[in-house]
């Protein structure tokens, strides 16, 4: 009787910890993180169907210090040649107010100058929101983080 | 006949009446985004006076606790290392203005984006900058505060 109280026990200690490690995450910001995923896939393959759905109509997208909206964003990456600009994300953090989102984090990206591959660190914050068919992201921007 | 006559009467009201009640619903929410559009407006505008005067209690109601501010050399601060900041014996600003403002509001939340102007001196060394600026705000209880806020320069 005792070996099994003290299975037990060792059990409800390991248990969680096992499970917190193989857990995903789910929710909302799992959901938010995925579609962050789904917008860099969609910017390294000139995929406008699927950046479309995700960005909002009204999308104030600041890039460089310029403001550009939803349809001058998507006419761009559809004129770039595929793969001339590599995003290679960093961790990142989601807060979720309700139904609105807000995503930080750092990417670099990496750009072919000539011949030669240059790559600068951006830190940025996007905001998502939950709208009738599910969440848009309605704010991006960036800002190059100084050496 | 009469009585197709007073079913057509009747149907043209119920048009009418949906139709007025549609128009005054529609006008009401209009009243209430461009209230909410007023008053993120009205807060960032206060959000610089307060910065210029180094008002960190003011600016400590705009904020929200988990602001999340992203500055144009990429650093980022939390609402404590922004006030800090602010509140810096070394800093010294002599205006912020903004130059143009815009406010999109999706129900409980908005955002604001600008053009924004700071001048001053920090350090003994003067500063001016030109940035573009894209705020978050939140409606708590009818309260809005801001939760993440950007300011990237113009090129």
């Amino acid at each position: 009787m005792k070996a099994i109280i003290r299975w037990l026990g060792l059990l409800c200690v390991i248990a969680p910890q096992i499970c917190g490690q193989q857990q995903p995450e789910t929710g909302t910001a799992a959901a938010i993180r995925a579609l962050e995923h789904e917008w860099t896939v969609g910017q390294s393959r000139n995929d406008n169907r699927a950046l479309d759905l995700i960005f909002d109509s009204a999308l104030v997208y600041v890039e460089y210090g310029k403001l550009v909206s939803k349809g001058d964003y998507l006419s761009r990456i559809k004129r770039e040649p595929s793969g001339m600009d590599q995003i290679v994300p960093e961790p990142m953090t989601v807060q979720v107010f309700g139904t609105t989102a807000i995503v930080t984090g750092t990417y670099v990206e990496k750009q072919l100058l000539g011949r030669r591959h240059e790559a600068m660190r951006w830190r940025f914050i996007d905001t998502w929101v939950y709208k009738k068919n599910g969440w848009v992201l309605v704010a991006a921007g960036s800002a190059p983080v100084a050496n | 006949m009469k009585v197709k006559r007073a079913m057509r009467k009747i149907t043209m009201a119920t048009m009418l009446a949906t139709a007025m009640t549609a128009s005054a619903i529609a006008q009401a929410q209009s009243a209430d985004l461009s209230a909410a559009q007023s008053k993120v407006i009205a807060l960032e505008n206060a959000w610089n006076q307060a910065e210029e005067r180094k008002d960190a209690k003011a600016l400590d109601e705009i904020l929200d606790s988990s602001l999340v501010y992203t500055d144009y050399d990429g650093t980022m601060k939390s609402k404590a290392d922004f006030l800090a900041a602010v509140k810096a014996p070394a800093k010294h600003p002599e205006q912020q203005v903004t130059e143009s403002m815009a406010a999109h509001v999706y129900g409980d939340s908005a955002v604001v984006t600008g053009v924004y102007r700071v001048k001053g001196t920090e350090n003994g060394k003067s500063y001016l900058r030109r940035g573009r600026f894209t705020d978050t705000w939140i409606s708590r209880n009818g309260t809005w505060v801001c939760v993440a806020s950007q300011f990237t320069l113009i090129k």
